[in-house]
């Protein structure tokens, strides 16, 4: 996924962004109110990390603006402010979810998730190709009893490939999803790791899920036999 | 613990008792006297009735007394006694009732007769009374019967020397006159048995009375302190939640009114302490949130993939950058608590205020300089404080501070005005950031104007420190907006005199204007 940190803690957007890229999530990251805004106008992100005090326009404001420009991107609060009212107020605002600091990342991680499975379709953490599993609740991926040791990059290209199985996915749409501002890949890059998945997705033999449609892009659909 | 309740009706008790006690003994002595008197009176009457039976027969004197008509001088159980003596003090006549005992021989005038109490022959307690009659010849006496001697009921009186009534003595001085004395002894049992039903009565009384006294003191009481009871009731019902009660003054009586109001007055003072208190809590949660946050997120994210050693050492860096930072805000908290509680108390010494603005803002200058700022210490070299210099720095480092790194480009201008005993210190800045509502939180701790809470630099308790120092001082703080300028005007004492310095107020600092006034 695509995710968007907006937050004025530099050390606490650094962390949330790295461990968010270890799980194969590109992350933005800006530090105020108004970049925020900007980010999210421009940017197909999945989910919105805002904080609610930040410097210039507050994370609240930000919140209000997208909703009034129909920009329905999934926004997680996150804020120190815990009492009822506060968090009534961001819902009533907006947002989609409300998480208080100091929190546990593997919380932030599982409500980012949930929040993408509600951008991606299925409700389920697994999803089923052919004989291919991939659970997205324990981030493993396996064709028929074979479990597959893939990479950060790779599974989140089968994950997004998968979030939208049969639909021809162009380069430029994954480079979207797959890459932030702070990785912005060459050409190559994304033809490289459909190989390098394909190889993996294909070994012993398997039939082909990832098909190249020339000049369009790549779809994820059961093999041809 | 004392008891007002108890206290008052065991006064009252106390002081039933002691009228009582003085009351009735006064009431027993007269009653008792009354009736000892009516006694003696009584028995005054029964040895009289005896000396009326006395008639001077010449020589002798006949003494007419018939034991059938005086039956209480015979033997028996209520027995009565009495005895005659000559003047000589020979016993002429003795009741059949003594037999063989004696009455001792006391006695006084037919108008003022002798009462004594003695044991009577029987061993009852008894009470006689002693007159001596006079049996002198009159004129009319009959002396026929002189030369035959005399009858059985007849007493000689004088065997011959003894002279008569009114003859002279052979040196020429009056002749005693020849009396006969007579001592009547009767049981007290009547008069005991009065005194002890007096004394019973009384006591009864006393009880009944104590008693009464005991309930309906404890009533009028009980009635009396109700009106406390009430207010009691009402405070006990206020807890640290519910101060914005107060307790009900209409109907309270006068004199619980006065204190009715004050522990209103307590209680508001209470309601904005702690809401001054709790708000402080609150912010400082909410500020040492965020750090916590940085270090558990990346700690946690360290954890989750502790291969990589570029999260651990953002964990270490972290930990060392946060720890920095929640220390400098609890040192901040810790010093602003401790000028709140006043235990940085003012040491006083004179010195220059303008000296000591310099030597604040040259630490400063570098990073003025570098925001397009300058100081204009407009302060005449001749202002002098004798107040304590390093709190009076406190205020001054705050507010040039904040100048410094939140004061738009241009001038941070310093001047003062004298004010008699005190002295006004203005110091300004341009500003667009702060809005009128704004200044009304500036001496609230942990108000900041960016709500963000990142900024390592500013602990958001300079501006309430500000207030409270300048308490401590003696004075107050005003904060003004004026034209894009803030304006904190400081009113300091030229001189402080260390007992004179005010304890800071636990009240909530009020809006635009902080401090004691």
């Amino acid at each position: 996924m695509r995710i968007l940190v907006v937050e004025d803690s530099q050390r606490l957007a650094q962390s949330v962004q790295a461990g968010l890229r270890k799980l194969g999530h590109a992350v933005d990251v800006v530090h105020d109110g108004d970049q925020g805004l900007s980010y999210a106008r421009v940017n197909p992100y999945d989910v919105i990390l805002l904080d609610i005090m930040l410097p210039g326009r507050d994370g609240m404001s930000v919140l209000r603006e997208l909703r009034a420009e129909d920009v329905d991107t999934h926004v997680l609060l996150l804020t120190a402010k815990d009492g009822v009212s506060d968090r009534v107020d961001g819902l009533q605002s907006g947002a989609d979810d409300y998480l208080v600091k100091p929190f546990a990342f593997e919380e932030l991680a599982a409500r980012v998730d949930a929040l993408g499975r509600r951008v991606r379709g299925p409700s389920t953490p697994v999803l089923r190709i052919d004989d291919l599993v991939i659970d997205t609740g324990a981030r493993s991926v396996r064709r028929g009893d074979r479990p597959l040791d893939l990479s950060r990059r790779e599974y989140a290209l089968l994950r997004y490939l998968a979030s939208r199985l049969g639909e021809t996915v162009s380069r430029i749409e994954i480079e979207d999803q797959l890459y932030d501002e702070d990785h912005f890949p060459n050409s190559n890059v994304v033809a490289s790791t459909i190989c390098s998945l394909r190889d993996k997705l294909e070994l012993d033999g398997a039939g082909r899920l990832i098909h190249t449609r020339r000049g369009l892009g790549y779809v994820l659909a059961e093999p041809v036999h | 613990m004392r008891s007002i309740r108890r206290h008052l009706t065991l006064s009252l008790l106390v002081a039933v008792l002691v009228a009582m006690a003085t009351s009735g003994g006064i009431l027993h002595a007269r009653v008792s006297t009354a009736l000892e008197d009516q006694f003696d009176a009584a028995l005054s009457a029964r040895v009289r009735a005896l000396g009326s039976l006395l008639e001077r027969e010449g020589k002798y004197v006949e003494f007419n007394y018939n034991d059938g008509v005086m039956p209480q001088y015979e033997p028996g159980p209520e027995a009565e006694f009495f005895t005659l003596w000559l003047s000589n003090g020979v016993e002429a006549l003795r009741s059949a009732s003594l037999g063989e005992a004696a009455l001792p021989r006391r006695s006084g005038t037919v108008d003022a007769p002798v009462f004594w109490d003695l044991a009577l022959a029987d061993g009852r307690a008894g009470r006689a009374v002693g007159i001596d009659f006079s049996i002198a010849a009159t004129a009319f006496d009959d002396d026929d019967d002189d030369d035959e001697g005399p009858d059985d009921d007849e007493i000689l009186v004088d065997d011959g020397e003894a002279p008569s009534a009114g003859t002279a003595g052979a040196d020429g001085s009056a002749a005693p006159e020849p009396f006969m004395t007579i001592v009547v002894a009767v049981s007290r049992q009547p008069l005991d048995e009065s005194l002890a039903a007096l004394m019973g009565g009384l006591g009864f009384a006393a009880l009944a009375a104590l008693g009464l006294v005991l309930w309906g003191g404890s009533m009028a009481v009980g009635r009396g302190l109700k009106p406390i009871d009430q207010l009691s009731a009402q405070v006990s019902e206020i807890k640290a939640s519910t101060l914005s009660r107060r307790v009900e003054s209409m109907g309270v009586p006068r004199e619980l009114s006065p204190f009715a109001e004050k522990l209103n007055e307590l209680l508001g003072r209470l309601e904005l302490s702690f809401d001054k208190e709790r708000r402080m809590t609150a912010a400082m949660a909410h500020e040492l949130r965020t750090p916590i946050a940085e270090l558990r997120s990346a700690s946690d994210v360290a954890q989750r993939w502790p291969d990589d050693q570029a999260l651990t050492d953002d964990v270490v860096s972290a930990a060392s950058e946060v720890a920095l930072r929640m220390s400098a805000t609890v040192d901040a908290v810790m010093r602003y608590c401790r000028i709140e509680a006043g235990q940085d108390r003012p040491e006083i010494e004179h010195f220059g205020l303008r000296a000591l603005i310099d030597d604040i803002w040259r630490p400063l200058a570098t990073r003025a300089s570098d925001r397009g700022l300058t100081l204009k210490n407009e302060i005449d070299t001749g202002v002098f404080l004798d107040t304590d210099r390093g709190l009076l720095a406190i205020v001054f480092r705050n507010l040039l501070g904040n100048a410094v790194s939140f004061a738009d480009a241009g001038k941070v201008r310093i001047w003062s005005a004298d004010r008699g005993l005190a002295l006004r210190v203005y110091v300004s800045n341009a500003t667009d950031e702060l809005q009128p509502e704004d200044v009304d939180c500036l001496a609230e701790p942990f108000w900041r104007k960016e709500a963000a809470r990142t900024d390592a630099e500013h602990s958001g308790l300079g501006l309430a420190l500000v207030a409270s120092v300048t308490e401590i001082l003696g004075g107050f703080t005003t904060f003004n907006l004026v034209g894009g300028e803030l304006v904190v005007e400081i009113e300091i004492p030229h001189s402080l005199t260390p007992t004179a310095a005010p304890r800071p107020s636990r009240v909530a600092v009020p809006s635009r204007r902080a401090g004691t006034g």
